[in-house]
């Protein structure tokens, strides 16, 4: 792969991708490099660059986070890191903080669904192909997680 | 799998949730860059194995160096066969040119009968072939047979001669 397709792919997905490997750990920048890396010593650039990245991050994070919970018996939860989710000035309609709150409330199949799609950019497909499921019941956790949030977040109903 | 939202509501949460912009990654986009490039450049194996050989071939020598005991020093007589000095080729005196009418002369056929085959075999021996008297031509040789004379050997004869020299000269 090109030093400049890297630098491109860096650009558009590393945020997302930190994102998406925040839904297992609390260090997700390191893990996200590495795929990085990962992908530029591929011998064959992936046919599907995208869900490539998001699943090798998602084996990666799972990883680090079996490993965390297994040193976490030794240590308190404040060590927790609290990096925030969202920028916080996005200027939407919704809180920055109450959202990511309200995303953490979910399981982590919902809330993986939610944040491939919609910040990743995925398809149900490559959803599922990442999440080893089926498109189908990708598209379920995404809906029943949409459902969860617009409760917990108070969406008020459109006027009609 | 990827239909519109037909409830309105989560729709609109659905837009307002793209609205959140993920917190910007902490990603070092050159350093990124960097790494990538110099892991892709240091892929190759082959002569980090090929120096760790050497290294390790290098300490094996030096301990074998380093544990080898004392060379020995081996003391052995050595019996030099020194061949005998040749005869110095000066001193071998050629033999007298003869012919045959000096050896007539020299040595009288009356003499020359007295010599038995030892003593010829003495003279050849001695002088070789090439030292026997060349016969001229013409010189007529006695065919009557001499009356034999009693053998004599080799020294008298040239006691005899060398008289006959000198009593030539």
């Amino acid at each position: 792969m090109a030093p400049e397709q890297l630098g491109r792919l860096v650009e558009q997905h590393a945020a997302a991708l930190v994102l998406y490997a925040r839904q297992w750990c609390a260090a997700p920048e390191d893990i996200v490099q590495e795929a990085f890396l990962k992908l530029m010593t591929e011998q064959q650039t992936p046919r599907d660059v995208l869900a490539w990245l998001y699943r090798v991050v998602r084996n990666a994070a799972v990883s680090v986070a079996r490993s965390a919970q297994r040193r976490r018996r030794h240590e308190t939860a404040a060590a927790e890191s609290k990096a925030a989710w969202f920028a916080p000035d996005s200027g939407g309609p919704l809180d920055a903080q109450a959202a990511a709150t309200a995303l953490q409330g979910l399981s982590l199949d919902e809330r993986e669904a939610i944040v491939a799609h919609l910040w990743g950019g995925l398809t149900f497909e490559q959803i599922a192909t990442v999440a080893g499921c089926s498109a189908s019941t990708a598209h379920r956790r995404y809906l029943a997680g949409l459902s969860t949030l617009r409760e917990r977040l108070h969406v008020p109903c459109p006027t009609r | 799998m990827s239909d519109p939202i037909n409830d309105p509501e989560v729709a609109r949460l659905e837009a307002a949730l793209i609205g959140l912009a993920p917190a910007p990654a902490q990603i070092d986009r050159d350093a990124l860059l960097f790494r990538a490039g110099r892991d892709s450049a240091s892929r190759g194996r082959f002569w980090p194995c090929t120096a760790a050989l050497f290294a390790v071939v290098a300490g094996g020598l030096v301990v074998t160096l380093a544990v080898r005991p004392a060379p020995q020093i081996a003391e052995r007589v050595v019996y030099v066969v020194v061949p005998q000095p040749a005869p110095d080729a000066q001193a071998i005196i050629a033999p007298p040119a003869l012919s045959v009418a000096q050896s007539e002369s020299v040595v009288p056929s009356s003499e020359r009968a007295r010599l038995s085959a030892a003593a010829l075999q003495q003279w050849v021996l001695r002088w070789g072939v090439e030292g026997l008297p060349v016969p001229v031509r013409g010189t007529p040789v006695s065919t009557t047979p001499e009356k034999p004379s009693p053998p004599t050997s080799l020294g008298s004869y040239r006691v005899q001669m060398a008289l006959n020299l000198g009593g030539r000269l």
